[in-house]
């Protein structure tokens, strides 16, 4: 019975959480509109390595490729003239898609190496965008058109878009850590022998992992791309993406479900704020900043809260 | 034309080759990818700026000092700061890297500007011709000094007591202690000799490109492909991969453009990882499984 | 198709590189039938077991399980043939229950169960291997001999027709290896043909009906139990003459 209570307790919390998360956007100045959306940004993207790297246990350092061509995707549609709804579509399609052509030769890599190689994964994207000028504005860049939606109203819609992509994220994540596919990518992650002895086509697996991080990591940086209204190949495809999403998955805990949204707002406003304060010096004290979490936290805080409590549970129930 | 390209691959080449051994036995030897390894290059570039700009120094003569002092940050920041994370995940020591990185950039950043400075010497034009083919004389140098940096730390490698155990960590950790060689100390050895070399190959990059404070991330990458394409933690593989790096380059640049150097660079490496990760010279283990 | 044999191996072949871990080894096991896999360390009992489990690949002869020619398959198409196996050195998952582990086995395998209905049979089989207590416990924080357990309980969920045992006796005591032998037994009964990789004579003898022995990979007896107990060539190579004498030293005194 307290089972039931929890679970619709919890379920009730989320739903509240949500509604609260919207209705933001309707009493929020343009500042903080655009801080929190930058978090929700960041909570889609840490997510979606959430999947790849705290589910499949594939570090996928360089993310950033999906999040790039997300952008570029949409940009591109965009200025061709289509709606939104079907450019973002398009483009989170085209995420799944890469993550689909490349997941066989590159996930059969382990550890450093599949590390290193979505690096250069990243990089020659980057390049191939460069080099390729024309349509993808080459070292120019690309301008989407300027909407005639007033500022107010557009930040608004880029929230609750940025919020879809967050929900849909936080969903999947969800979703992954109580089905069957989800099982199916944990043990392939725990013994990659055992899972294949028990029928579960480990290579399969990782690669839909693979799409479903790519699918929201690009939807992230399709709306980046209307947000902000220009794009280049340096900030689309920034390493630092990647890096700052792996910093909020290790503080909020890799495989959870809250953990993520957690360290990415604890990490964006924390940011921000030291942005705000250092100006010239950010850069340094990110990296200060990274140095302290890897250094003190590296195990996340919310995985350590929750079996200290599951554990004091526990012997309660024995006693 | 086709012999200039292979000279002008070669010769850059050596210097790729040189900047990269320290990266690639840090990685052999305690499994860390330090992302900061460009910047160690960056300083060394630095050093060889302030030496001639103020004081007249020639780059060459500038080396050694680059190299002390980038094997004392490179040993302090490794016996401090990497230590902590050895036993630890792979990602956090490329995200503590990072870290490092994003301090020491920022921190030249507001030193000396992200204004290019560059190294004039009175001989920096001068170029033997051989058979129709341009060798110039500072490439030329740089590349021979690799070279022999490069033979010295091997011979360092096979004949000192050092050298032996940070050899044997780097083919197995645990079975090196157990025959009493202390890993902090190797570690933080190895870590410092490969600042050192970086350090070395930054004052020769001072002399062929402008030098910024993001020097570092632009050599970064090349670095990371040499390492994988020359096994990872092989000295010999380094240079080698050195080599066929700046000739690919070369090539490209002359093929399709000095734009297309990164990106065939890079493809060359993807492919080359799908085919054969462990590189010119690594080895492949049966049932490895990292 | 009514197949004679669950397994059939003909001139296996495992080569690493140089090393010849497996030389064109024949062998068969009935259906319902028990066959005991012995021989000194490095003989290749483990490698043969990966092969027949397809982790790793033949470079010569063939495979088949139930009449089906497996030798190209991938490993995890196995389950659904009717195989499983168990690990010599576990490989539980880590990071999921007792229970958990043991339903994934359901999950994925020959039934593909919905999670629900796998979960149910994972506490059927966690009942029969008595591990109930434990199932909400991670693999770390029980013992041994539970995760031995475990990864008899992760094959069972399996329903397998062939089961493959890699040396599930090592490691435990007296009373846990009776408990073991006592349920190879009765997956015996229940028509089950198992293969069973050992060290441990006593459970050899208690389960088999007949036993394979292996040195340097190759197949050097294969037999009833007490013929290739006694063969010299086996004695030599992996028995030892004083195992021989103990054995006959007890028949004499049992019938003095």
């Amino acid at each position: 019975m307290t089972h039931k209570i929890k679970r619709y307790g919890a379920a009730l919390l989320w739903a509240v959480a949500a509604a609260l998360t919207i209705a933001a956007c309707f009493w929020l100045d343009n500042y903080w509109l655009r801080i929190w959306t930058s978090v929700l940004m960041y909570v889609a993207i840490t997510q979606g390595l959430n999947v790849i790297v705290g589910f499949a246990g594939y570090h996928s350092f360089g993310n950033a490729a999906f999040f790039g061509t997300g952008a570029y995707g949409a940009a591109m549609l965009i200025t061709a003239g289509w709606p939104l709804w079907a450019a973002l579509l398009g483009t989170t399609a085209g995420g799944a898609l890469l993550a689909l052509l490349l997941g066989p030769p590159l996930l059969r890599l382990k550890g450093h190496y599949f590390a290193i190689a979505t690096v250069a994964l990243n990089a020659a994207l980057a390049e191939l965008i460069l080099n390729v000028g024309g349509w993808t504005g080459g070292a120019q860049g690309i301008s989407l058109p300027m909407s005639d939606m007033s500022p107010i109203a557009l930040y608004r819609q880029v929230y609750l878009l940025m919020f879809g992509g967050a929900a849909a994220a936080t969903l999947i994540v969800f979703w992954l850590s109580r089905s069957r596919f989800g099982y199916a990518v944990r043990a392939s992650k725990d013994s990659e022998d055992g899972a294949k002895a028990m029928g579960i086509n480990t290579t399969a697996v990782r690669v839909a992992a693979w799409m479903l991080s790519g699918a929201v990591t690009a939807y992230a940086g399709g709306v980046w791309a209307y947000w902000i209204n220009f794009i280049e190949v340096g900030s689309a495809f920034d390493v630092s993406l990647s890096v700052k999403a792996y910093i909020m998955l290790l503080m909020g805990g890799m495989g959870s479900v809250v953990g993520p949204i957690l360290g990415a707002a604890f990490f964006e406003v924390l940011a921000t704020l030291v942005w705000s304060k250092f100006g010239a010096l950010h850069n340094l004290m990110l990296g200060v900043l990274v140095c302290a979490v890897v250094l003190f936290v590296p195990r996340g805080v919310i995985i350590p809260m929750r079996r200290y409590f599951a554990r004091r549970k526990s012997v309660g129930r024995a006693v | 034309m086709f012999a200039q390209t292979i000279v002008n691959g070669l010769l850059l080449g050596g210097v790729y080759g040189l900047a990269t051994i320290g990266f690639s036995m840090v990685w052999g030897v305690m499994g860390i990818i330090n992302l900061a390894h460009g910047a160690y290059i960056m300083i060394g570039a630095y050093i060889a700026v302030v030496a001639f700009n103020a004081f007249g120094i020639d780059p060459f003569m500038a080396i050694p000092l680059a190299m002390a002092v980038l094997f004392v940050i490179g040993f302090l920041i490794q016996r401090f700061l990497l230590n902590s994370v050895l036993k630890t995940g792979l990602l956090l020591s490329l995200a503590l890297t990072f870290g490092v990185n994003l301090v020491l950039v920022d921190l030249f950043v507001a030193g000396f500007s992200s204004d290019l400075r560059s190294v004039r010497t009175s001989y920096g034009s001068d170029a033997i011709e051989i058979a129709g083919v341009l060798i110039p004389s500072v490439r030329l140098g740089a590349c021979v000094l690799a070279l022999l940096l490069a033979w010295g730390f091997h011979f360092f490698l096979s004949r000192s007591r050092h050298g032996q155990a940070i050899l044997a960590t780097a083919l197995d950790r645990e079975i090196a202690q157990t025959m009493g060689i202390n890993p902090t100390l190797t570690y933080a050895l190895t870590a410092g000799a490969g600042a050192a070399l970086a350090g070395a190959a930054g004052c020769m990059a001072a002399m062929l490109f402008p030098v910024s404070p993001h020097l570092g991330n632009s050599f970064i990458s090349a670095v990371f492909v040499i390492t994988v394409l020359g096994g990872i933690g092989t000295l010999g593989g380094a240079i080698v991969a050195g080599f066929m790096f700046g000739l690919i380059q070369s090539a490209a640049s002359a093929i399709w453009g000095v734009g297309t150097q990164e990106i065939v660079a890079f493809v060359f490496f993807l492919v080359a990882l799908v085919l054969r990760p462990q590189g010119l010279f690594g080895r492949k283990y049966f049932g490895e499984n990292t | 198709m009514n197949p004679s044999h669950s397994l059939e191996l003909e001139g296996a072949t495992v080569r690493f590189g140089g090393v010849v871990a497996v030389s064109n080894v024949s062998m068969s096991v009935g259906v319902g039938e028990v066959v005991g896999l012995i021989g000194p360390n490095g003989a290749g009992k483990t490698t043969l077991l990966n092969s027949i489990s397809r982790l790793v690949p033949l470079s010569g002869g063939t495979v088949r399980v139930f009449g089906e020619n497996i030798t190209r398959m991938a490993p995890y198409t196995l389950p659904r043939h009717g195989v499983a196996r168990t690990f010599q050195v576990v490989q539980p998952f880590a990071n999921l229950t007792l229970r958990e582990n043991v339903a994934i086995a359901a999950m994925f395998s020959s039934r593909s169960l919905p999670k629900r209905e796998a979960m149910e049979r994972a506490d059927a089989v966690l009942a029969r291997t008595r591990l109930t207590q434990k199932a909400q416990m991670l693999p770390a924080e029980v013992t041994l001999a539970d995760r031995k357990r475990l990864e008899v309980s992760r094959a069972l969920a399996m329903t397998p027709k062939l089961l493959l045992l890699d040396e599930v006796m090592a490691g435990l005591n007296y009373t846990e290896i009776d408990a073991m032998i006592h349920l190879i037994r009765e997956l015996q009964r229940e028509g089950t043909s198992i293969v069973v990789v050992e060290h441990v004579m006593k459970a050899i003898i208690a389960v088999c009906d007949r036993i394979v022995v292996l040195q340097s990979g190759k197949k050097i007896a294969d037999g009833s139990p007490t013929g290739v107990l006694s063969d010299p060539t086996v004695v030599a190579a992996y028995l030892g003459q004083r195992y021989v004498d103990r054995q006959n030293a007890a028949a004499a005194g049992v019938t003095s």
